[in-house]
C-alpha cells in the first residue's frame, strides 16, 4: 500500500493526501517530526514523501501529485496539451502560496501580518479573476487545481471559524469555490483526527491573528 | 512560431529557452522590464510573472514548470520509455533545481557577509544533495545524454560559473562530481545560446555591483561546504 510520511501541520502533505482521497486510493500515513531523521529518506530534506507499492521513494509534493494524477482515473482530464499545461500552472500556483499563507498566519506583529497578507492576497486576486464559469476550477469535474487549492481554502476556513478573520471576504468567487470544495468532505479526511487542535496550537497561540 | 516573453536575467526563462534549444525548436523572444511591466503583458499573464509562452496556436501558458511539461508533451520527448515513478523522481529533482533559483538570486544579491552566509548555506545544501545523487558512471545527470534534470539545473550551474569567473568564489567548492557535471552541462553551449548577448554584463551589474560578492573582499568559502544536515 502507498505510504505517506509527513508532519501533521504541513499543507503540502494535505495536497498529497487530498489527491489520494479524491481518487479513492488506499494509503497509510506515518507522522514524523521535522527534527526526526526520518527525513533522511527525503532527498530534499522536506516533507512529504510517498513510498510507492514498488518501494520507490518519491518526494516534492508537486511531483508526487503529478505522479498520482497520471496513475488514477476519476479526475478532470484535459482536452489538449495546452490545457494540461495550464492545469499544472494553476495547481503549482496554489501550492506556491502555501508558504505565504503560513507566513501570514504565523505573523506575530501587525506590520508583519499586513506585509505577508499582501503577498498572499495577490494569489487570491489572480484566482478570483479566473473563477466563476463552472462549479469547480476547470469544469463540472474536480481537477488537480481544486485539490492544490484545497489546503489554502481549508486553512482559511479554520482561521475564519476561530478568529472571525476571513482571508476570502473580498473575493466572492473564491468564497463560493471554498464552499463547494469543503462540502466534498475531503478536507477533513486528508488530515489527522486531531488536526484542528494541532492547527490552532501552531497558528493561533502567539500569533497576531490570535490576539 | 513560439513566443517567449521574458526578463533578461530571469533563470526561470533560461530553463524554458534551454529546453527549446535542446530540442532545436525555433522561438522568438521579447524582453520586458520588470519595473515597468507593459499593460499587454499584464493582460496576458495570469500571475503577472515571467516567463509566459505563447504557443503556435496562440494560447498563453505560464509557470515555467508547467511550460516545461508542455514542451516535453508537445514536441519529441528528450527521453522515451520513462516509468511513471522515474518521471516523478526526475520532476522532483528538477524542482529541487528550479526551487533554488530564487535562493541563488538572493544569495548573490546579499549585501553583507551574514546574509550571504545564511543564504548560501541553503543553496549549497541543494548542491550537496545533488552531489550524493551524481555518479562517476555518467557525464550528465542520469546518462551520457542530456535530460530534463540537467536543463532544470543549467541556470544554477551557469550562474555559479559566472560568479566563479568574476569573483573566484565557487558555490560548488568541495563537490567534485557537481563540478564535473557543471563542466559537462556548460560544454553543450546551451547556456550561452539561451541568454541575451549582453547577459554577462547585465548579470555583473545586477549581482556583482554593490553586493557582498562584488566587493572583492575575501569571500570565505562556507564552512558547511560539502556537508548537509539531515533534516529539512
Amino acid at each position: 500500500m502507498i505510504k505517506v510520511i509527513s508532519c501533521k501541520i504541513c499543507p503540502f502533505f494535505q495536497y498529497v493526501t487530498a489527491m489520494l482521497e479524491a481518487t479513492n486510493t488506499p494509503y497509510e500515513v506515518e507522522y514524523a517530526d521535522f527534527d526526526n531523521c526520518l527525513f533522511e529518506l527525503s532527498p530534499n530534506g522536506k516533507a512529504p514523501i510517498l513510498i510507492t507499492d514498488n518501494k520507490a521513494i518519491l518526494f516534492d509534493a508537486d511531483a508526487i501529485v503529478n505522479y498520482l494524477d497520471s496513475l488514477y482515473e476519476g479526475q478532470y482530464k484535459p482536452n489538449t496539451k495546452e490545457e494540461s499545461s495550464l492545469i499544472e500552472a494553476w495547481a503549482n500556483y496554489g501550492s506556491k502560496n502555501y508558504v505565504p499563507q503560513c507566513s501570514t498566519m504565523r505573523s506575530e506583529s501587525e506590520a508583519e501580518y499586513q506585509s505577508n497578507l499582501a503577498i498572499f492576497s495577490k494569489s487570491l486576486i489572480n484566482v478570483e479573476r479566473k473563477l466563476g464559469e463552472y462549479t469547480y476550477f476547470n469544469g463540472e469535474q474536480l481537477s488537480r487545481v481544486d485539490i492544490a487549492w484545497l489546503p489554502i481554502l481549508y486553512r482559511s476556513h479554520l482561521i475564519e471559524k476561530h478568529t472571525k478573520v476571513d482571508f476570502l471576504a473580498q473575493y466572492p468567487k473564491v468564497k463560493a469555490w471554498q464552499k463547494v470544495i469543503l462540502s466534498l468532505g475531503i478536507a477533513e479526511k486528508s488530515v489527522s483526527s486531531d488536526f484542528e487542535q494541532v492547527f490552532t496550537d501552531f497558528y493561533l497561540s502567539t500569533s497576531y491573528l490570535a490576539k | 512560431m513560439i513566443k517567449i516573453v521574458s526578463y533578461k536575467i530571469c533563470p526561470f526563462v533560461q530553463r524554458v529557452t534551454a529546453a527549446l534549444e535542446a530540442k532545436n525548436i525555433p522561438f522568438e523572444i521579447e524582453y520586458i522590464s520588470l519595473k515597468d511591466k507593459p499593460q499587454w503583458f499584464l493582460d496576458k499573464s495570469p500571475n503577472g510573472q515571467v516567463p509566459i509562452m505563447v504557443t503556435e496556436s496562440g494560447t498563453t501558458l505560464f509557470e515555467s514548470d508547467a511550460i516545461i511539461e508542455y514542451i516535453e508533451d508537445e514536441y519529441d520527448a528528450l527521453e522515451n520509455d520513462v516509468t511513471n515513478e522515474q518521471r516523478a523522481l526526475d520532476r522532483a529533482w528538477s524542482y529541487l533545481g528550479s526551487k533554488n533559483y530564487l535562493v541563488q538570486c538572493g544569495t548573490m544579491s546579499s549585501s553583507d557577509k551574514e546574509t550571504f552566509t545564511e543564504r548560501s548555506d541553503k543553496l549549497i545544501t541543494a548542491f550537496a544533495k545533488m552531489e550524493k545523487q551524481l555518479t562517476n558512471d555518467s557525464t550528465f545527470y542520469k546518462s551520457n545524454a542530456l535530460s530534463n534534470v540537467d536543463i532544470a539545473w543549467l541556470p544554477l550551474l551557469h550562474r555559479a560559473d559566472i560568479v566563479k569567473k568574476h569573483t573566484g568564489y565557487d558555490f560548488l567548492c568541495g563537490l567534485p562530481k557537481t563540478q564535473a557535471w557543471q563542466e559537462t552541462v556548460l560544454a553543450t553551449g546551451i547556456a550561452e545560446k539561451t541568454v541575451s548577448e549582453d547577459f554577462e554584463q547585465l548579470f555583473k551589474d545586477f549581482y556583482l555591483t554593490n553586493t557582498y560578492l562584488g566587493e572583492g573582499k575575501d569571500v570565505q568559502q562556507s564552512e558547511g561546504c560539502g556537508t548537509s544536515s539531515c533534516c529539512g
